[in-house]
């Protein structure tokens, strides 16, 4: 009898185990699949950042050679947004150096005088341009993924079944867009 | 169970995905606008507009096709004929139609033609066109001139490549804007490319000026003339009959 029961108990164990990794399994699997759907939003919410870099590079073309410091350094960080092989991170970071260099060069432009006499270009370069890169920027800082991917982890962190997903079944977190 | 959910989660990403590209596509390719003219820089004047769309009509009147006009002030790094080519797809332009894209702060600009069109006028013709009657206006930031003078001209040869006229009279101040008469001879190209700098150094306004410009060049042409034939009677006569003679006297 006590063989009975002490084999019954046994499986009882490993039923609710097994039943806990599964649901870990099955509600993070989920879960992640949910936050990688918002990615495509994020996407596109870079891509107004590189379509931002390339029209302030198109106007600072006609005021500044490409050997400029402040051309070269947004061109710089228009590569590192556009380039296929940049991790997230990476993507965040020439994100964040591209609102400070981009900035700058408008700043620069905005003293020549070949920009002060010529009235669309200053619109461009005073106006224009600037607001394109502040609503892009904040385009790109409120993306859902952003949001959904810090959440995500922050939960796979303080939970019992995240740290099973996490170490027993392989779940990683979701890549944060931050810069390292 | 388990195949219904993945079903279910399949199609809940498709039509995610269906509906960020459809987002996505009407952000980069502004809707047809109503009329003729998307005119999204606010560059153009109301007239060219209204110009623009009764030129259209007449366009249409005699060929079936339109032409049409976006502006906008920058494309992103997008290639300028590329985006110009997506927009008559996405508008669902027809083969008789023509779009001209002027992308203002990139300095640039494309003309997009429908399969009938282009066959019409080949390539070669476009960059023509767009050299001549477009693009120094276009640059020097003459946006109204540059699409009138390139409306009017475009108009007429999409009209004639398909055996029609078009009637721009009354259109974009035209007694100013007249389409330029191709040369009806060989002596009427030479005649364009070198009186030019005379006709652009004087005043082009003057009648006066004018008669007795054509009164001189009238007679510049018949002395040229009679020179010429003085000269080649003199070549032949010291080629042929001078040697006959010297040979005569062997």
């Amino acid at each position: 009898m006590k063989f009975k029961t002490g084999w019954a108990f046994a499986f009882m164990v490993i039923l609710v185990v097994g039943s806990v990794i599964f649901g870990a399994f099955r509600g993070w699997s989920d879960e992640r699949v949910r936050v990688n759907e918002t990615y495509a939003g994020l996407e596109s919410m870079l891509q107004t950042r590189v379509e931002s870099a390339y029209n302030v590079l198109a106007v600072a073309k006609r005021h500044v050679p490409e050997t400029d410091d402040a051309y070269r350094r947004v061109a710089q960080d228009l590569n590192g947004l556009e380039a296929k092989a940049s991790t997230l991170a990476q993507k965040a970071q020439a994100n964040e150096s591209l609102s400070r260099d981009a900035a700058q060069l408008l700043d620069n432009m905005a003293q020549l005088d070949s920009v002060k006499n010529d009235s669309r270009d200053n619109m461009y370069v005073t106006n224009y341009l600037p607001q394109m890169l502040s609503e892009s920027e904040a385009k790109t800082a409120g993306a859902v993924y952003n949001q959904a991917a810090a959440e995500f982890n922050s939960r796979m962190k303080g939970t019992f079944s995240g740290w099973i997903a996490r170490n027993l079944l392989g779940i990683k977190p979701a890549e944060e867009f931050k810069a390292q | 169970m388990l195949v219904r959910k993945i079903l279910a989660l399949a199609l809940a990403l498709a039509l995610c995905l269906g509906t960020l590209s459809l987002a996505q596509a009407e952000t980069e390719y502004p809707p047809r606008p109503q009329g003729t003219v998307a005119d999204l820089a606010g560059v153009l004047g109301e007239k060219t507009i209204t110009d623009m769309e009764a030129l259209s009509q007449r366009l249409e009147d005699e060929t079936k096709g339109h032409i049409y006009v976006l502006t906008r002030h920058f494309l992103g790094g997008m290639n300028v004929q590329a985006y110009a080519d997506k927009v008559f797809e996405v508008w669902e332009l027809t083969g008789q139609d023509a779009l001209l894209l002027m992308v203002i702060g990139e300095e640039s600009y494309a003309l997009s033609l429908g399969g009938k069109a282009k066959a019409g006028m080949p390539a070669e013709s476009q960059t023509s066109l767009l050299a001549t009657h477009f693009r120094s206006a276009f640059l020097s930031r003459q946006y109204d001139e540059a699409l009138s003078d390139l409306a009017v001209n475009l108009g007429q040869a999409m009209a004639k490549a398909q055996g029609a006229a078009l009637n721009a009279s009354g259109l974009f101040g035209q007694a100013a804007i007249q389409s330029t008469p191709q040369p009806q001879s060989v002596s009427d190209y030479w005649y364009g490319m070198f009186a030019r700098d005379d006709y652009d150094a004087r005043e082009d306004d003057d009648e006066a000026f004018w008669r007795t410009w054509q009164d001189e060049w009238e007679y510049e042409e018949t002395r040229i003339n009679w020179r010429s034939l003085i000269i080649w009677a003199l070549v032949i006569y010291f080629l042929f009959f001078r040697r006959k003679k010297s040979r005569r006297r062997r």
